[in-house]
């Protein structure tokens, strides 16, 4: 490739750019970002509160863990929304063109209360999730 | 083998973190004695996450080039707001000038009515204030995929931007597409892009002697057949979904949603008869394994194609057959692989 390119792929700052295309993308991404930095300290935290124990040691295991915890949220969030799109060939969670849509309800019609399940798999995994995170948050108010 | 082992370390620890988590959480309530081990393996996908993580991060390292530099916005006088009708619509274009290798803002007023495309203002700008204006265009009907750009941060195809729509405050920023190497102000190379493409074979794959030589053999398709792949057969190729890609943004091994949108498309494409070597074709980290499913492809994608959804069916075909017992690994491959 010629030297007077402009060529600036490969470099971090790009992932700014995605606030502006697509913020739920973006917070996908930079929430994942974040958890592989954090990961390493809530893994040190959690072993070091399991060798030496200790209730101080716990409350910041439990803390660390809350806190992976609201920055994988996103993460999983997209990761429910695959089976729904895996189950309907993207016709639900996706974002397929609306002429193909109709032209596939003529020839292969899907059950829309299926497909409402299935679009509603992801946020009821949340919940879920959500109230998970609630019983940790109360291990850690036991804690403290 | 390398590879695999970190697709494999990458998701498990994906899947691993909340599962994990979850059942500690469970188990400190429900069996207190075995939470320790939860917690444990929670530690161990803590740092499974960390180890692949971090080569994401540092993936590519790629120093920012000492000459660039961008100029502030200069205006040019406003000749063609005079020459027609409408609202007068500012634009302020990142021109790239290969020769200085910097990247200059030049604001330049158009008039515009409510027809009035992006596009069909950059022409008008070309045209009435600066030939200099470097942009590449052809059908100006959203069905070539030549004008891809980023307007007001977001890359859209001009011809199908309504200028005044797209105007903040009577401005409208318009920049190149920056996950293509950039020749010439709009212009961007797509000679990576046509590459990745051609890698993955996007043509029908065929060894029938029947149908090639003789009168037979014809491969009829049903309607049931034709809607397995028909949406992913309607990219363009305008580079769109790259540009928008953050996995490609930050890694350019990454085959990117286009390339693997089409193999999608002819994998399930019933005429085709390379079935599961096209997925194990893109087999690997820098290939459907690389989708971090942030999904910004699918949402500029101006055809609906829905690159996203295709790289997840194509990771679910592959789980699929690493869980079929049936499926033998050495006998299926022996694509060359992205």
């Amino acid at each position: 490739m010629a030297e007077e390119y402009l060529d600036i792929r490969g470099r971090r700052r790009n992932l700014l750019r995605l606030a502006r295309i697509n913020l739920t993308s973006f917070l996908h991404l930079f929430f994942y970002r974040i958890v592989i930095l954090f990961s390493i300290i809530a893994a040190a935290i959690i072993i070091a509160s399991m060798v030496s124990g200790g209730q101080f040691l716990d409350i910041l295991a439990y803390a660390s863990i809350a806190i992976v915890w609201l920055l994988v949220t996103p993460q999983l969030f997209g990761t429910f929304k695959v089976l729904p799109i895996v189950l309907t060939n993207g016709e639900a969670m996706g974002r397929l063109n609306s002429s193909f849509l109709k032209f596939k309800e003529s020839v292969m019609p899907t059950s829309p209360a299926y497909k409402s399940i299935l679009a509603a798999f992801p946020y009821m995994a949340i919940i879920v999730w959500i109230a998970l995170l609630a019983l940790l948050l109360a291990m850690l108010a036991v804690a403290l | 083998m390398t590879n695999r082992i970190w697709v494999f370390m990458t998701y498990g620890s994906i899947v691993g973190i909340p599962a994990m988590a979850s059942l500690f959480v469970l188990a400190h309530y429900l069996f207190p004695g075995i939470a320790y081990v939860f917690e444990a393996l929670l530690a161990l996908a803590l740092i499974t996450n960390f180890i692949t993580g971090m080569r994401e991060i540092y993936i590519v390292s790629k120093p920012i080039p000492d000459k660039l530099v961008v100029e502030p916005v200069s205006h040019v006088p406003a000749e063609a707001t005079q020459r027609g009708q409408g609202k007068a619509v500012n634009i302020v274009i990142s021109r790239f000038n290969p020769d200085r290798g910097i990247i200059e803002k030049k604001e330049y007023s158009v008039a515009a009515d409510k027809y009035t495309s992006v596009l069909s203002a950059l022409i008008k700008v070309k045209n009435y204030q600066d030939n200099t204006l470097s942009i590449r265009y052809s059908c100006g009907m959203g069905i070539c995929g030549s004008c891809g750009m980023n307007v007001n941060g977001r890359p859209s195809l001009a011809c199908e931007t309504n200028l005044l729509k797209s105007a903040e405050n009577g401005k409208v920023e318009v920049s190149p597409m920056l996950a293509h190497p950039v020749m010439k102000d709009l212009v961007t190379n797509f000679d990576d892009f046509f590459e990745k493409h051609k890698a993955v074979s996007p043509h029908i794959y065929k060894e029938d002697a029947g149908e090639k030589y003789g009168h037979g053999g014809i491969s009829r398709q049903s309607r049931e057949d034709l809607v397995k792949f028909l949406p992913f057969s309607y990219c363009i190729m305008c580079g769109l979904c790259l540009d928008a890609c953050p996995v490609e943004n930050t890694n350019p091994n990454f085959a990117g949603p286009q390339a693997l949108s089409q193999v999608y498309r002819y994998a399930e494409d019933s005429r085709d008869g390379k079935g599961e070597k096209r997925i194990e074709m893109v087999n690997s980290k820098d290939g459907i394994w690389g989708c971090e499913f942030a999904g910004a492809c699918s949402e500029v994608c101006p055809k609906g194609v829905d690159p996203a959804s295709a790289i997840q069916l194509l990771k679910a075909k592959k789980i699929g057959q690493m869980l079929d017992p049936n499926y033998c690994q050495g006998e299926k491959s022996g694509a060359d692989g992205i």
